[in-house]
């Protein structure tokens, strides 16, 4: 019962501190990100078995997890609200060629950002040739271009 | 991970179909089956069928006398703390002790970590490991507890005792 316990609490934890975090958290990701990372999977270890050195211990975990991850995406898939809620919305930060300042602000993007995403998706240079950047949930900033459809960043 | 989508693919797609199709209907099945059955063993492990602490996851035996009651850990994990929690009737207090063995079949296959109260003495014997304790309050039980871990997997048979009185016999069951 413990290591279900623990799962469940330490799944609702890190969701509500990536959730709080922001979507460019994880998308974003230095070298020091990395080490925050390692750095949560050694406290996490701990926390999760405390003295259990078993396989089946282990095996309880990751199954709560995974269980967690395959409920909570089916409860996304039917209801759009919990999705929401859970994973946030894609945000357009650049309109017709006009960068939404206020959102961009909010989610911590800049103008480099946005190009950076629209040179590596669309080999394109300058802002003008950008008819849409959405911020999508991922945290990854998608690129529509001016002349044809395309997307991802 | 997401839920499938509808089991029909766009006309235009030309991968392997139609066989990748069925293989893709048999994969959904399989996955399905699969999420039910780690829905169910997460449901077992937080009811302590996989191991304590849960609901089902301790048994009692009492001795034929009623002498010794042992709680015991149905099914317990090798190398993980569990504990065993033996109850003696006030009856069996003889000078102000209890003295209480275990078999060394089941001491050769525990990692003892220790007992409250601790023992005031233990004996090796060549079948068995007397523990003796003293009984400070008479005419309550006495409430012994060991913490171990199990040092072998399967079915472990686990005999225990008061010297010159009632044993109890049972047999956990240590997943790997």
């Amino acid at each position: 019962m413990d290591e279900v316990l623990r799962a469940v609490a330490v799944y609702g934890l890190l969701l509500v501190i990536f959730r709080l975090s922001g979507k460019r958290t994880l998308a974003q990701m230095t070298p020091f990100d990395l080490v925050l990372l390692l750095v949560f999977s050694e406290v996490l270890q701990t926390a999760l078995v405390d003295d259990d050195s078993s396989l089946t211990g282990a095996f309880i975990v990751i199954l709560t997890l995974v269980t967690l991850d395959i409920g909570l995406s089916l409860i996304k898939q039917r209801f759009q609200g919990a999705e929401k809620v859970l994973d946030g919305a894609p945000v357009i930060i650049l309109d017709d060629g006009r960068l939404l300042r206020d959102r961009m602000e909010r989610e911590r993007i800049d103008e480099g950002d946005i190009l950076s995403a629209a040179r590596q998706s669309q080999g394109i240079e300058s802002l003008d040739q950008i008819k849409r950047a959405v911020l999508e949930q991922s945290g990854v900033i998608s690129i529509i271009p001016r002349e044809s459809g395309g997307q991802a960043g | 991970m997401t839920a499938g989508e509808g089991v029909r693919q766009p006309d235009d797609v030309h991968l392997d179909e139609p066989r990748d199709q069925a293989l893709m209907r048999r994969e959904w099945t399989v996955q399905r089956i699969g999420w039910v059955t780690m829905l169910l063993l997460v449901i077992a492990a937080f009811f302590g069928l996989l191991g304590p602490p849960g609901l089902a996851s301790t048994a009692t035996v009492t001795s034929a006398g009623g002498t010794i009651a042992v709680e015991y850990p149905r099914v317990d994990r090798h190398h993980s703390p569990s504990t065993l929690v033996i109850e003696i009737a006030p009856d069996a207090v003889e000078n102000g002790e209890v003295r209480l063995w275990i078999s060394r079949d089941a001491i050769d296959t525990l990692t003892v970590d220790f007992f409250i109260p601790e023992p005031e003495s233990v004996q090796v014997e060549p079948d068995r490991v007397v523990y003796t304790f003293t009984a400070d309050a008479a005419g309550q039980p006495i409430r012994i507890t060991l913490k171990y871990e199990h040092d072998s997997f399967w079915r472990q048979e686990i005999d225990l005792g008061l010297v010159d009185g009632d044993a109890v016999s049972f047999s956990p069951f240590v997943l790997p």
